[in-house]
């Protein structure tokens, strides 16, 4: 089977099938990664405030 | 927090960007949005290594932990988005030449580069004592960045590469459609954020384990 992306082979609609499957993987990576660092960054906030009143 | 939220729409818009409203480049097809992750996570690598070793020099006038606390986190994340950007490459690889790995000039140089980094944490984690572990860890770190311009800018170059021209080609041109260097130039532009963000985010969970260690 060829897996080259470039194998123009594939038909209009499933090409744009496969970018819009792709865009929301990375989309959903990004939000993951972005929800995490976020929450860790609150915490990190919250510790400190109270390291600071302590 | 408004800034991260704006941090966060900014990057959304880019990948929603990089799929529907720039083109594709000719010859990379598809493949073409990886441009948009790709060199951003390299840039942040150099840069990152860049920041890290300004601290490192740092170091060495002051004799502060916190310098040298700020050298070894800059590397850490320097190393993390080297390898973002080699295993994107890879996949890149594969799907243009169909091998992830071709041991071609810029794959080579950049796998160089992160020995060369990974020895610098190795080093950091097999030195007793703050003081010379601090001290040598610098003095690695600043002969280390000696070779990131040679890897990443001059050997690629030098030889036969299957690697695409880089932004700015041979000639010095900047050959790219607008429409894909605004998308590029905002992507640039954010994982910039990222990377300073992470960096104080790391950098004040070390400064509460500092103070934990040191507490009574």
């Amino acid at each position: 089977m060829n897996t080259m992306l470039h194998d123009l082979s594939r038909t209009a609609g499933q090409r744009v099938i496969a970018d819009f499957i792709v865009m929301g993987v990375i989309l959903l990576v990004w939000a993951g990664v972005f929800f995490y660092l976020f929450h860790l960054d609150r915490k990190v906030r919250a510790l400190m405030k109270k390291d600071k009143a302590g | 927090m408004v800034w991260q939220f704006l941090l966060f729409v900014w990057m959304s818009l880019v990948i929603v960007a990089g799929f529907l409203y720039a083109p594709l480049a000719e010859k990379l097809y598809e493949m073409t949005r990886i441009i948009y992750f790709h060199i951003p996570m390299a840039w942040v690598a150099v840069l990152a290594f860049l920041v890290s070793t300004v601290f490192s020099i740092r170091y060495l006038v002051t004799r502060s932990w916190v310098d040298d606390a700020r050298a070894a986190i800059s590397a850490k994340l320097g190393l993390l988005f080297a390898v973002l950007a080699t295993v994107s490459g890879a996949i890149f690889a594969k799907a243009m030449w169909g091998a992830f790995w071709n041991w071609d000039p810029r794959e080579t140089s950049v796998l160089l580069l992160l020995l060369i980094y990974g020895a610098y944490l190795t080093l950091r984690s097999a030195v007793e004592g703050e003081d010379k572990r601090a001290r040598l860890a610098a003095v690695y770190n600043i002969i280390a960045f000696v070779t990131v311009p040679f890897l990443v800018f001059v050997v690629p170059r030098l030889y036969f590469s299957l690697h695409p021209d880089p932004l700015l080609n041979a000639q010095g041109r900047l050959e790219m459609h607008p429409r894909m260097l605004q998308v590029f130039l905002a992507s640039l532009a954010g994982f910039t954020v990222l990377y300073f963000w992470i960096f104080d985010l790391s950098w004040r969970v070390a400064r509460l384990k500092r103070k934990q260690e040191e507490a009574p």
